[in-house]
């Protein structure tokens, strides 16, 4: 069956591969690009919406129906994994086994990171209206720590500062409260997800952006949490064996 | 022809991610080459979204009236690597239980419903 | 209405986000409660938006990103009757699934009725959504509970199968409808339908447009399941849970039709103008090729999920060449077809759970005879069966009439008599099925060979087996009977008609001219003997035993030369079914470069 598989294959990616390559000439050439879409948010990020980071002023105002969405595709995603690995009545939940504990020296490392990591993670969730950044890229940031936890000091103290169902209430909390923000608008006798709070000062600084940054704030708790609980039921999977 | 290349590399980079899921004798390994399938599609976009001299679209040290990039696509782009890592991350628990179950994680072990 | 046209979609969601704050402190019976009630607050929305939007589509812009000239900026709500039935079609389906699920159904701190939930809100939004990127993360969204919905079992390795042949192959799929979207943007720099509909108006379609429709089309027909793309559904559907599997075969593989009907009217209908016949003959044969299939390993199925999974495709199949045919009355009656299909399919589905519930398994041939003390059950299969099959009465009457006379009427003959052989040979398929399960007729063991793997499956209930729960007999009940009904809604074809031309008046070109249709009445006898051909095929079938060397030669002949080549076809294998994604890309891309320049 494989020959056939790997020759229906070629076939079709050959095919493939012309057709495609006939589709981008038609682009314009790298760099030429002008879009009067990108270029309108480009200015208006600014004077509008009093925030720097034309990118979050995208994400999370002009087209926040769309990371709606997508906050509700990592919380359903982390529910779905969660629901996947569940304990079956054969197995028991929380092996706990300690694997053989890391020397003093990576445990030292792994303490300062840790407090590197949570650092500089509150800062790009906070200041994600000013600079590269926002609530996804801290929240996996902040995520990211458990995982150094388990690294330097086994899965028992990454069970401890990761409870299993406060964790996920966060991360659903964190779901939940982007959508209520949005009903903010709706309230305003607006549309659903307007900027109705108050912009700011006109310079940006880190309370521009009206529901900018709070709808970064709630991004921020949801990826955070849901990544965290990932880590920990993947890691769980790993050892209850 | 090089003015178009970082196209030509999208579509390089798809084709052999496809390659690699119908070759695959591996759960985990497919999942990583769907992986690489998704990167083509952020090849292409950011591509498609450069500015030659174009600064990055935050301006903060600079005046609003710069030329930057286009920031659409890159907000595709980052909802695009959630979608992607969360996917993953449901297939992965799903090769788990597949290992789990049948102690191996080749795609012919699970041919339970054929024909 | 600006007020409601946002909340069918966030409702669920805010919903499905507080039960799961709540967690393990919501018992069981507060969690059912909230999730009906909001199902209940959607569908009242729904209907509302439906009555609003009659007679005038309404456009409202979230955010409040309101156009700046001719550049959307934010994204679009487009709201009219078409998409809001399909959204009322999925929370009516949703609704039933939590009712047949009600205290029987296993389920760990509420999961089940958050990822439902959720799946709600994804559809409510893709049915109403006008543009191109928020179309396909709410695909996206649907897709990832949809797959942990499918490998709920995991005890069942035909479970994991499902679920990772059925996430693999869409997300391909949605890789696709992202290439074909960073084309469009590239070229037109919009994401709005309507704003890159404009933009392309102009001028004759080039290889980059030809290559970003076919990418957007197969990517939104590997989720529909259209041949050679349908090798997921036949596993996913078959394992998941029964209430799951009724909303994936009611409304997920026909949503993405809907929205390729959309996209076709609003972004490619003009430059595609001058080919349109070109392009009606490629989906009518791609259509054409998937009901047939579809239909032929129906009936060769013995699990009868699967063999219900396979009756879907074969539908789906007839429902693209109904939009191929791009009339108006055309697509009112793919719609009637899809929303009578839905109806129908989710209660065979549910029927098949509570035959779970009670009898144990769903192999055919391992419960035959067994279903003796359940009358009431096989009669309602029955009565479903004899509706797919195109009997008189049922939505799927309807939509096939409206569609066959258009075909007719379009110089295609010959499709009416396609939609009569899949009726007749899924709905004999089922029928059959029933005869054996619940009259325990037809011989011990199939003649034909055996094969298709695992045919059975383990208990998804608990509490009792020997009563049927109440819930498990209302749900199923109320959607055969909105199934049913639906074909008797008098004017039924017009009005999806006026509608349908409304909808594919979309785009620059305005709404295309009506004619009237023939009353739905002459239609009648011909779906009697629909009904009558399929019995007889279902009756062939079990009285094997009895035909002559002569006719079992025949059967035998029919299986080795026909069914058994196309259950080869349908290894299971992953590496298989993207291979076959590939080249049917291919050769959809090379028929329309070579058709449509």
């Amino acid at each position: 069956m494989n020959g056939a598989r790997l020759f229906l294959f070629g076939l079709g990616a050959g095919a493939l591969a012309i057709a495609l390559l006939l589709a981008v000439s038609g682009l314009p050439p790298v760099g030429d690009f002008r879009g009067p879409y990108g270029e309108l948010i480009n200015g208006l990020a600014g004077p509008e919406r009093h925030v720097s980071n034309a990118v979050g002023a995208l994400v999370f105002d002009t087209r926040g129906f769309d990371t709606l969405l997508e906050e509700f595709i990592l919380f359903g995603s982390v529910t779905g994994t969660a629901v996947l690995l569940r304990p079956t009545h054969r197995q028991s939940s929380e092996g706990g086994k300690q694997m053989a504990g890391s020397d003093a020296a990576d445990r030292l490392l792994v303490l300062l990171l840790i407090g590197a990591s949570v650092t500089f993670g509150y800062y790009v969730v906070t200041h994600g209206q000013l600079t590269p950044g926002g609530g996804f890229q801290g929240g996996a940031l902040l995520a990211s720590v458990p995982l150094l936890v388990y690294l330097a000091c086994g899965p028992g103290l990454l069970y401890r500062i990761v409870p299993r169902e406060l964790v996920s209430g966060a991360g659903a909390a964190g779901a939940a409260l982007y959508a209520g923000i949005g009903l903010l608008g709706l309230a305003a006798g607006g549309a659903y997800l307007e900027n109705v709070l108050p912009l700011g000062p006109a310079r940006p600084s880190i309370v521009s952006g009206g529901t900018i940054p709070l709808l970064g704030l709630a991004s921020g708790l949801e990826v955070g949490a849901g990544f965290a609980l990932l880590i920990r039921v993947f890691l769980e999977e790993r050892h209850r064996e | 022809m090089s003015t178009h290349f970082a196209y030509g590399v999208a579509v390089w980079i798809l084709l052999w991610g496809l390659y690699g899921i119908v070759t695959s004798r591996h759960l985990v390994h497919l999942v990583g080459c769907l992986a690489v399938v998704q990167s083509s599609t952020y090849v292409l976009l950011l591509a498609i979204g450069y500015r030659t001299g174009g600064v990055a679209p935050i301006f903060k040290d600079v005046p609003p009236a710069t030329a930057a990039v286009d920031p659409v696509v890159q907000a595709l782009m980052l909802t695009d690597v959630v979608v992607q890592a969360t996917v993953m991350a449901l297939l992965l628990a799903l090769s788990l239980e597949v290992g789990k179950k049948t102690d191996t994680f080749s795609p012919d072990a699970i041919r339970r419903m054929r024909g | 209405m600006e007020s409601l046209a946002a909340l069918p979609v966030v409702l669920p969601l805010l919903a499905a986000a507080l039960i799961a704050t709540l967690a393990k402190l919501l018992p069981r019976r507060i969690a059912d409660g909230i999730t009906l009630a909001v199902c209940a607050a959607v569908i009242a929305i729904e209907v509302r938006l439906i009555i609003g939007t009659w007679h005038q589509p309404f456009v409202t812009w979230l955010g409040g990103w309101k156009p700046r000239g001719p550049i959307a900026l934010g994204i679009s709500l487009h709201l009219e009757p078409l998409g809001l039935c399909f959204a009322l079609l999925t929370a009516i389906l949703v609704f039933a699934a939590l009712v047949f699920a009600l205290r029987y159904f296993d389920t760990v701190e509420n999961h089940f009725h958050v990822l439902l939930l959720i799946f709600l809100g994804a559809l409510s939004c893709l049915c109403v959504t006008g543009d191109l990127f928020n179309l396909l993360v709410s695909f996206e969204l649907a897709g990832a509970v949809a797959y942990a919905l499918c490998g709920y079992k995991t005890e069942d390795t035909a479970a994991l199968q499902g679920a990772i042949n059925f996430a693999v192959s869409n997300t391909v799929g949605a890789l696709l409808v992202l290439w074909g979207l960073g084309l469009l943007y590239g070229r037109t720099g919009a994401l709005n339908l309507e704003q890159i509909g404009t933009s392309i108006a102009s001028s004759p379609p080039d290889a980059l447009i030809v290559v970003a429709f076919t990418l957007v089309s197969c990517g939104l027909l590997v989720k529909a399941a259209m041949a050679p793309f349908h090798f997921w559904l036949a596993d996913a559907h078959a394992v998941a849970p029964s209430p799951v599997c009724a909303i994936f075969s009611g409304v997920m593989v026909t949503a993405p039709l809907l929205a390729l009907a959309r996209i076709h009217a609003s972004v490619f209908s003009v430059p595609f103008f001058p080919h349109e016949n070109a392009l009606r003959e490629i989906l009518l044969g791609f259509g054409t090729a998937t009901a047939l299939l579809g239909a032929i390993l129906c009936f060769a199925q013995r699990h009868f999920k699967r063999l219900l999974a396979f009756s879907t495709i074969a539908h789906v199949g007839l429902m693209v060449t109904g939009l191929g045919l791009f009339a108006p009355a055309a697509l009112g009656g793919t719609a009637i077809y899809a929303l009578g299909h839905g109806l129908i399919k989710g209660a065979l589905f549910l029927l098949a759970g509570v035959m779970l519930h009670r009898l144990g398994n769903v192999d055919e041939l391992e419960l035959r005879g067994k279903g003796r003390g359940l009358p009431l059950l096989g009669l309602a299969i029955a009565l479903g069966a004899l509706a797919v099959a195109g009997g008189p009465l049922s939505g799927i009457f309807a939509g096939a009439a409206a569609i066959e006379e258009e075909a007719k009427g379009a110089g295609y003959g010959w499709l009416p008599h396609v939609f009569a052989f899949t009726g007749i040979v899924t709905g004999a398929a089922i029928l059959r099925a029933t005869g054996r399960i619940f009259l325990g007729l037809g011989p011990v063991s199939s003649g034909a060979g055996a094969g298709g793997g695992q045919t059975g499956e383990a208990p998804e209930t608990f509490g009792s087996e020997d009563r049927t729960p109440v819930p498990m007999i209302v749900a199923p009940a109320l959607l055969l009977l909105l199934g049913l009904g639906l074909g008797a809604v008098p004017g039924l074809g017009e009005l999806a008609m006026d509608q349908a031309s409304r909808f594919l008046g979309q785009g620059p070109a305005g709404p295309p001219p009506t004619h009237a249709l023939e009353p739905l009445a002459n239609a009648v006898p011909r779906s009697l003997l629909l009904v009558a051909l399929t019995i007889a095929l279902a009756g062939i079938d079990l009285a094997q035993g009895k035909l002559g060397t002569g006719g079992r030669g025949l059967l035998i002949r029919v299986e080795k030369l026909l069914i058994h080549p196309l259950r080869l076809l349908h290894t299971g294998h992953i590496g298989d079914y993207v291979a076959w994604q590939v080249a049917g890309v291919a050769a959809f891309a090379f028929l329309c470069l070579y058709l449509l320049r």
